[in-house]
């Protein structure tokens, strides 16, 4: 067996990295052997699997929206990035100042 | 179809409507991320649109080490906990409180309380743990990306995430052991 790496020192850690594709390529082919002849083996990894799907498919922080909610984010964002846009443009435009005779001039 | 950066780039030209795209494109990663900190969908709402704002205003300081997408995440995370903040809610973790979760000595757990009762667990987990694993399921962010935004590691990223998916199937079969006719062994079952 290949030399122990974090995978295996965390007991199902080879099998979670093996699901996500980060399985250390050195142990690789004990891992697939693994997985061709045990039984016991190939049930953690299902295990796994579905426990991610399972996850996945929780309440935890679900939004329900219809399409139409998303676009109504989207315009919103869209306008206050106008508002804010337009109020830059006040601040930064350039000072009216009265010229000799009293009259307003833009410089 | 454009990449991020290639509509960053037409922004910074003064394209608006590569901007809209963007927001298109990420609205509902941030929207969940948001709705998960602030436990409530309008303020969520309101943090999502005001980390669209702050990342157009400074757009000109993204240099794209990062992608944009773990940049964006970033400034959502940080405003949904700034107003936390504000509000004087440091934390909605759980782990002080009592979970509702429905009397099981009764009903055992069915497929909709299950779905409940997992996403009660992920609240559970430590908060680095539960930051990566909601962030790859929920978000489907790289470990790359995990890692800049968790500021840590890849290793330690990937071992966060390894832990926490650990310690939730252990929860789990505890629970399951626990109680006669769960969700857990059955949803098994009919995944086959």
């Amino acid at each position: 067996m290949k030399e122990q790496n974090e995978s295996e020192r965390d007991g199902d850690g080879w099998w979670i990295d093996f699901m996500e594709g980060e399985l250390d390529p050195s142990i690789m082919s004990d891992v697939e052997w693994l997985l061709k002849h045990s039984p016991a083996d190939q049930e953690k990894l299902r295990e796994y699997v579905e426990l991610k799907k399972a996850v996945a498919e929780s309440d935890w922080g679900q939004v329900t929206w219809q399409a139409s909610d998303w676009c109504t984010l989207q315009e919103k964002i869209m306008m206050a990035l106008d508002q804010q846009e337009s109020s830059s443009a006040v601040k930064s435009s350039p000072p009216i100042e009265l010229g000799v005779e009293g009259r307003i001039q833009c410089s | 179809m454009k990449t991020d950066q290639e509509l960053i780039s037409e922004v910074k030209e003064g394209h608006r409507a590569a901007f809209s795209e963007l927001v298109c494109r990420h609205q509902k990663t941030m929207l969940r991320l948001a709705l998960r900190v602030t436990r409530d969908l309008p303020q969520a709402e309101d943090v999502v649109q005001e980390s669209f704002l702050k990342a157009y205003q400074k757009l000109d300081l993204f240099e794209g080490r990062s992608s944009f997408r773990s940049w964006l995440y970033q400034i959502t995370l940080n405003s949904a906990r700034n107003r936390l903040r504000s509000a004087g809610r440091e934390s909605l973790g759980l782990e002080h409180h009592e979970l509702a979760v429905p009397d099981q000595a009764e009903s055992g757990l069915m497929q909709s309380d299950l779905r409940k009762f997992i996403g009660a667990q992920v609240e559970l987990l430590p908060e680095r743990q539960k930051m990566a694993l909601t962030m790859r399921i929920f978000d489907d962010l790289s470990f790359r990306e995990i890692a800049e935004i968790m500021g840590c590691p890849y290793d330690t990223a990937k071992a966060n995430y390894r832990h926490g998916l650990m310690k939730l199937k252990d929860r789990i079969l505890k629970e399951d052991a626990a109680q006669p006719q769960t969700g857990w062994e059955t949803y098994l079952m009919e995944a086959d």
